[in-house]
């Protein structure tokens, strides 16, 4: 009996580390699975986490944009008509359009988050034809 | 050139100055300011309403460069004010205009009340160059330059009764970051950006600023507007300034690492509080002394000559609480729960990396602001080491050494199982981890990677301690909140003492040191039979355990009981007052302005020093903090300590032992202002908990429905008041404590009174800076 007791917090330790991390990360896997979103990040320096982002002519595009960094973002991609998406802090924002030209488009960050880096933060969406 | 194209000119000029400027020649709508065309001699006043107007008469082909920037600052800086900016044309021709001295446009303006209807028509020609109307007067301008708009700007803010204020925000500083009105002003804050989002709250009128024009100029519709201020655009707050007392404002929108430190201070004058405060603290220390000179006993036995000393209420009695305390899943479930939300916590903070907003990472959060706020303002107080009872970090180190989690394992440590050196067996290597600690507050709370590299540090420590040395020698001499926490907990509500002494006398072998199958033998190496002070005892509860006779008790009892304990009978190295507590107590007040002026203050030059902007400003930040802890506020307190000893006319008292002595009455008032200090945290920033307990890590979880709430300061009218109260009240205790230490300290309650008047005074002086630092 004591040493099952001894059995038991043990093992409790071991959720109470492992077992949380485990549980963190299970979770997260579960509902990326169900997002079914272009994954993006606006970093710290002004940069995003992907410079590419592939997509097809006429499909809708979901892009969810985590801004992991300590000031304002933004997102837009003016050739394509998507409008200016503010992405404040430690916030998760879903950009969704359907693209209708194919080609090479630029996505930028359109709130200055830096003084001199901000004009840098841009990516190129590929719009492929079906 | 006819008078069209001049306003062509002055216009594109300010529009060139000032991208945003909304106004274009004919535009119907007049918000702001307006240029008003002439038809022949007579200018049209009909598009003005009824506010108060500032009418200059201008001739832009005469201005000189200067002339215009003078007007166009000031056509800004009043903009969305209650005064209303009218250019006119004169419509002189060049010629003519060019004779005119260059400085000639402005002019001082002269004003009259502010009551009457405006002008509807006005001859121009009776005005050559430049005047200034207001709703009732015109007057002439005086033929010669008489002053700059700085010089111009507190006329027309007194004449239109309202403050205008631009305040431009960079990272972490606003400029200016101290505003000044008087009560009943009308205010008017316009804020503008040089870097990234920024916003303003104001504390205490729960205001933000508020998008007013957008980066194209355009006046952004209410309904859309929002507190985020890009740059390019400007914001606003109008309001009256109707309560008086000092108030923070603070940026609104996450804008760095050190966004919730960014601060400035509006004061509305005249303010009562702080002057109260200072009465009130004059009060005190005068009634402590006055109360003290009619003494006729020395007796020390009540708290605030009321609750008596001996007065406890056992906890223990009660069953259900004794069976608690014998089971050895206490403390281990509550120290598990606690393993796993710093699980949490190390994992949020370790993804939130170097870069990730720490007011939305739960570990930076948790910690920062609900850890220690509980802890300064709860825990410590009102129980003492709970914190330690809980902490999960020498989890891991206990198991090590003991080879059993829940069980009875080893006594004796495994490891090394070394003493600590006899030397430091005391405050003085927390004193000094302490200070080195607080170096890197400014990465710490703020960089989610920076708290995962303490903690994380801490954890590992914890463990190598363990290994090398016996038992909690790392809680007791290492890890660096250990000290306050120890020290302050000899105020604190609750005690961990034997119930009958007697029945430990007869007792040996004494199992609660040695340990026995039920339990370990102390960890934090106290004797608890003869306990009589709380700085060293972690209420692991083992003891509680170990005891054969129920002699333990858990008892709530009057704050403060253990600051008395001066001396024991075994004279133990830990119950003795020394000039390692001493120095804790002190230093712990030197961190408390240190701290409180770099983050909550509106110092912006203090902030970039002590977050290591460059080299040699972090170096004068570290000499800052070691001057202040070590030499200027011990230096204060030493003068008072000579001063005591002078008067109270006792030779053979060393100045050591006065010393020490009296440095307890900063355990009260140092854990005041430590809980005023959170308040100031916990009030204006605790709702960002509300947020990271649904998304941790900022991957956009929503865990309890909760993670679009925002940011929302509470309670921030009271907080100055809060902060004055909790001061007051640690100066009462800690007045009350000072005649008891200086009874204890001299031999007759004559020289105790006298040496009491300058340590009374001492307090009051460091009282009086500490409402300062709060509402001053």
């Amino acid at each position: 009996m004591a040493k099952a007791k001894e059995l038991i917090a043990v093992i409790l330790v071991i959720l109470a580390t492992a077992g949380v991390v485990v549980a963190l990360l299970a979770y997260e896997r579960g509902l990326a699975k169900e997002r079914n979103t272009i994954e993006l990040e606006a970093r710290g320096v002004s940069t995003w986490s992907k410079t590419e982002i592939r997509v097809k002519k006429g499909q809708h595009v979901r892009i969810r944009i985590r801004n992991v960094d300590n000031v304002s973002h933004g997102f837009a991609i003016p050739e394509l008509d998507v409008d200016e998406h503010i992405i404040r802090a430690g916030q998760v924002e879903i950009v969704e359009f359907v693209p209708k030209y194919a080609g090479e488009f630029v996505f930028q960050c359109v709130v200055q988050c830096s003084r001199d880096r901000h004009e840098f933060m841009r990516g190129k969406l590929v719009v492929e034809e079906m | 050139m006819n008078v069209q194209t001049s306003f062509l000119t002055i216009l594109t000029a300010l529009c060139g100055l000032f991208p945003w400027a909304p106004v274009s020649a004919g535009q119907e709508k007049i918000t702001d300011f307006a240029f008003i065309s002439t038809e022949g001699d007579t200018a049209d006043l009909s598009k003005l309403t009824d506010r108060p107007v500032l009418l200059i008469l201008a001739d832009t082909s005469a201005m000189s460069q200067k002339a215009l920037s003078q007007a166009a600052e000031l056509f800004d800086h009043y903009r969305g004010s209650e005064l209303q900016i009218v250019a006119v044309m004169p419509g002189r021709n060049a010629e003519e205009a060019g004779a005119m001295q260059e400085e000639s446009w402005l002019t001082y303006p002269l004003f009259g009340d502010a009551s009457g209807t405006i002008a509807r028509e006005l001859k121009l020609s009776e005005y050559p160059s430049a005047a200034i109307l207001d709703n009732s007067h015109i007057v002439r301008w005086k033929g010669r330059y008489a002053g700059d708009n700085r010089e111009v700007r507190p006329n027309l803010d007194r004449w239109m009764r309202q403050k205008v204020y631009n305040i431009s925000a960079k990272r972490f500083e606003y400029t200016p970051a101290i505003l000044k009105v008087r009560r009943g002003d009308r205010v008017l804050l316009k804020l503008t950006s040089e870097d990234v989002e920024h916003g303003l709250f104001l504390d205490g009128y729960n205001s933000y600023v508020t998008q007013y024009l957008d980066r194209e100029g355009m006046v952004v519709p209410p309904g859309k507007a929002d507190h985020h201020i890009k740059p390019g655009e400007l914001g606003m707050l109008s309001f009256t300034a109707d309560k008086a007392g000092r108030f923070s404002f603070r940026c609104a929108s996450t804008c760095g690492e050190f966004h919730p430190y960014m601060i400035g201070h509006l004061h509305v004058d005249p303010d009562p509080l702080f002057p109260g405060g200072l009465a009130a603290t004059g009060a005190i220390v005068l009634g402590s002394i006055l109360l003290g000179w009619r003494r006729r006993d020395a007796s020390t036995g009540r708290l605030l000559g009321l609750i008596p000393f001996t007065w406890k209420f056992e906890l223990t009695q009660f069953r259900l609480v004794r069976s608690l305390l014998k089971s050895r899943w206490f403390p281990l479930v509550p120290m598990l729960g606690n393993l796993a939300v710093f699980t949490v916590i190390l994992f949020a903070a370790y993804v939130g990396g170097i870069g990730g907003a720490g007011n939305y990472n739960f570990g930076v959060m948790i910690v920062w602001i609900l850890w220690w706020v509980l802890l300064m303002l709860f825990m410590v107080p009102l129980v003492g080491r709970l914190w330690c009872m809980v902490c999960p970090f020498p989890l891991f180190g206990d198991w090590i050494q003991r080879g059993k989690l829940f069980l009875v394992g080893r006594q004796k440590s495994w490891g090394l199982g070394k003493r600590w050196p006899n030397r430091w067996r005391n405050l003085w290597p927390l004193v000094i981890l302490f200070f080195v600690s607080t170096w890197f507050s400014a990465f710490f709370t703020v960089r989610p990677m920076a708290t995962f590299i303490l903690l994380a540090a801490i954890i590992g420590l914890a463990v190598v301690i363990a290994l090398i040395f016996e038992k909690r020698t790392f809680c007791l001499f290492v890890c660096p909140v250990s000290g306050f926490q120890g020290l302050y907990s000899n105020i604190s509500a609750c005690e961990v003492r034997v119930k009958d002494p007697q029945i430990c006398k007869s007792h040996t072998p004494k199992t609660c040191v040695t340990g026995n199958d039920k339990g370990y033998g102390c960890p934090w190496m106290e004797m608890p039979f003869d306990m009589n002070r709380n700085t060293y005892c972690g209420m692991c509860m083992e003891c509680f355990k170990t005891c054969p006779h129920d002699n333990m008790a858990l008892n709530i009892r009057p704050f403060g009981k253990d600051l008395l304990a001066e001396r024991k009978k075994t004279d133990d190295i830990f119950h003795r007052r020394g000039t390692d507590e001493a120095f804790k107590a002190l230093t712990m007040i030197g961190i408390f302005f240190a701290f409180f002026l770099a983050f909550q203050g509106p110092y912006a030059h203090l902030k970039d020093t002590a977050r290591a902007v460059t080299g040699p400003g972090f170096l004068a930040y570290l000499t800052e903090l070691a001057l202040t802890d070590f030499v200027v506020i011990p230096g204060v307190f030493l003068v008072f300590v000579l001063l005591a000893k002078l008067v109270s006319g006792v030779k053979d008292v060393p100045l050591k032992r006065i010393f020490v002595n009296f440095s307890y009455c900063f355990i009260p008032l140092g854990l005041a202002v430590w809980g005023a200090f959170s308040l100031g945290i916990v009030f204006p920033n605790s709702s960002y908990v509300v947020h990271v307990i649904s998304d941790p890590f900022a991957w956009g979880w929503n865990l309890f429905g909760t993670s679009q709430f925002p940011w929302t300061p509470f309670l921030t009218r009271v907080t100055p008041l809060a902060q004055t109260a909790l001061t007051l009240i640690g100066l009462v205790v800690a007045v009350d404590f000072g005649f008891k230490f200086s009874l204890q300290t001299f031999p007759t309650l004559a020289a105790a009174k006298r040496a009491w008047v300058p340590m009374a005074a001492c307090l009051a002086v460091f009282a009086g800076a500490f409402l300062y630092v709060f509402t001053g």
